[in-house]
């Protein structure tokens, strides 16, 4: 450490160090605070330009440049956090971290589900997730009975020079810390789901799940997309029919891909699903056939 | 908009652009490194190709970190806070330096005596520059992506 700033807390010379160091950019958060503040700016610019062998009348740019560098290099030592992956799973946790932090993991549903296809599927799922057009984040308590908590949503819209070969990919995923386990991974064609006034993911996959899923219940819930559904009991039982009514040629058996993400609540130790879809991958791979994507 | 009650410390431009303002106009006067253009497109390339050497990536992660320091010390931020963020601007995200364009509305700024102009000397050139100390976020419109 800088020995003129010995006798002050770590704090408190961290403060005076950063201080000095934005003084030299002209930065106004530079101005001082404590008595006799600019004396001990003195000492620790001389000691910090002798310690690199820059002469103290030297204002060029470069020699600058370097005393920056090394007060830098002393107010890390002052403030580094002990554990950084434990502030970013801090963060994670919040829903705050950079989606580019995440280390992505994708079940081996969605492999099985794009088949040869999961080499160039990895790829989109992975920029979705790094560099996202869109973000939406459920922190680790639910606000309201049945909401989601600690999942997290992506999506990218990826132009094509045929339009209807351009799709947005809708990316969901369930937070551990700073890995990301992805289990919702659809293309998103705009000619087949309306996504005009939908305010959040959330809505988006609701629209995509009414297009191609199928009715189903989560416990005392119905529907083609439920958000939340709590078991008292154990793992939520997840019932769909499988076989749909098809006007005019009568039932026909479906496969189905059922999604979602089983969690306990950390409010009331109930298990619970969360963005529940059961999805006809008849239907959705047909659409992706329709657009080129298979 | 997480620390310091969202308050936002920002140096300002009359013009996005100064190379488009009239010849003779105090906005064209802007230098370079003031330019907001000149700043985002900078910083978009760099994010874009993911350039590690980048001067001014290195140059904010630096200041970020200073002004964590300085802010924690002046009890703006907790050390939980103060931690948040110089464990952040140590990663190797581009998300986090991604450019964007603040559009603030001049007058309510400028009548409550807010809108402080940059003394001559700490300018980068002769043209018109402005500080905000304490923006709030329901003041500015952001603005992501590509301008012509």
């Amino acid at each position: 450490m800088i020995s003129v700033l010995e006798q002050f807390d770590k704090v408190t010379a961290a403060g005076i160090l950063a201080r000095a160091a934005l003084s030299i950019e002209g930065n106004p958060a530079g101005d001082y605070r404590l008595p006799d503040e600019a004396s001990i700016r003195e000492a620790i610019l001389r000691e910090a330009m002798v310690a690199r062998g820059i002469d103290p009348n030297d204002q060029r740019p470069e020699a600058l440049e370097m005393l920056s560098e090394a007060l830098d290099g002393e107010l890390e030592a002052l403030i580094a956090p002990r554990d950084s992956k434990q502030v970013l799973e801090r963060l994670s946790s919040r829903g705050e971290l950079p989606s580019d932090l995440f280390e992505v993991e994708i079940v081996p549903q969605v492999e099985e589900l794009y088949g040869s296809r999961f080499r160039l599927e990895k790829k989109l799922i992975e920029t979705t997730v790094r560099t996202p057009d869109r973000e939406q984040h459920y922190g680790p308590h639910p606000s309201v009975p049945n909401e989601p908590f600690l999942v997290s949503l992506f999506f990218k819209f990826f132009p094509n020079e045929y339009p209807a070969r351009s799709f947005g990919m809708l990316v969901g995923g369930q937070r551990y810390g700073i890995r990301l386990a992805v289990h919702h991974a659809w293309h998103i064609y705009p000619t087949d789901v309306d996504l005009k006034g939908a305010e959040t993911l959330v809505d988006v996959l609701r629209r995509f799940a009414d297009r191609f899923g199928v009715e189903m219940t989560v416990g005392k819930q119905k529907g083609k997309f439920i958000l939340g559904g709590e078991a008292p009991g154990g793992l939520p039982s997840i019932q769909v029919s499988p076989t749909i009514d098809v006007p005019s040629h009568g039932k026909k058996k479906v496969n189905i891909s059922i999604t979602c993400f089983y969690q306990r609540n950390p409010n009331t130790n109930v298990n619970h699903a969360a963005l529940v879809t059961a999805i006809d991958l008849q239907k959705y791979r047909a659409a992706l056939k329709a657009h080129g994507g298979l | 908009m997480r620390y310091r009650h969202g308050r936002h410390y920002v140096w300002c431009s009359e013009v996005y652009d100064p190379t488009t303002a009239a010849a003779a106009s105090p906005a064209a006067a802007v230098a370079p490194s003031s330019s907001p253009k000149e700043l985002f497109e900078r910083l978009r390339r760099d994010c874009d190709a993911e350039e590690r050497h980048s001067d001014a990536i290195r140059r904010y992660r630096r200041r970020f970190k200073q002004l964590a320091a300085e802010w924690h010390a002046a009890r703006e931020i907790t050390e939980l806070q103060r931690d948040e963020i110089v464990a952040t601007v140590n990663q190797t995200s581009w998300n986090i330096w991604r450019p964007q364009l603040y559009v603030i509305a001049r007058a309510p700024i400028e009548s409550a005596g807010r809108l402080i102009h940059v003394p001559i000397k700490e300018r980068a050139a002769y043209g018109l520059e402005f500080r905000i100390h304490d923006l709030r976020p329901e003041e500015f419109v952001i603005i992501e992506g590509t301008f012509p």
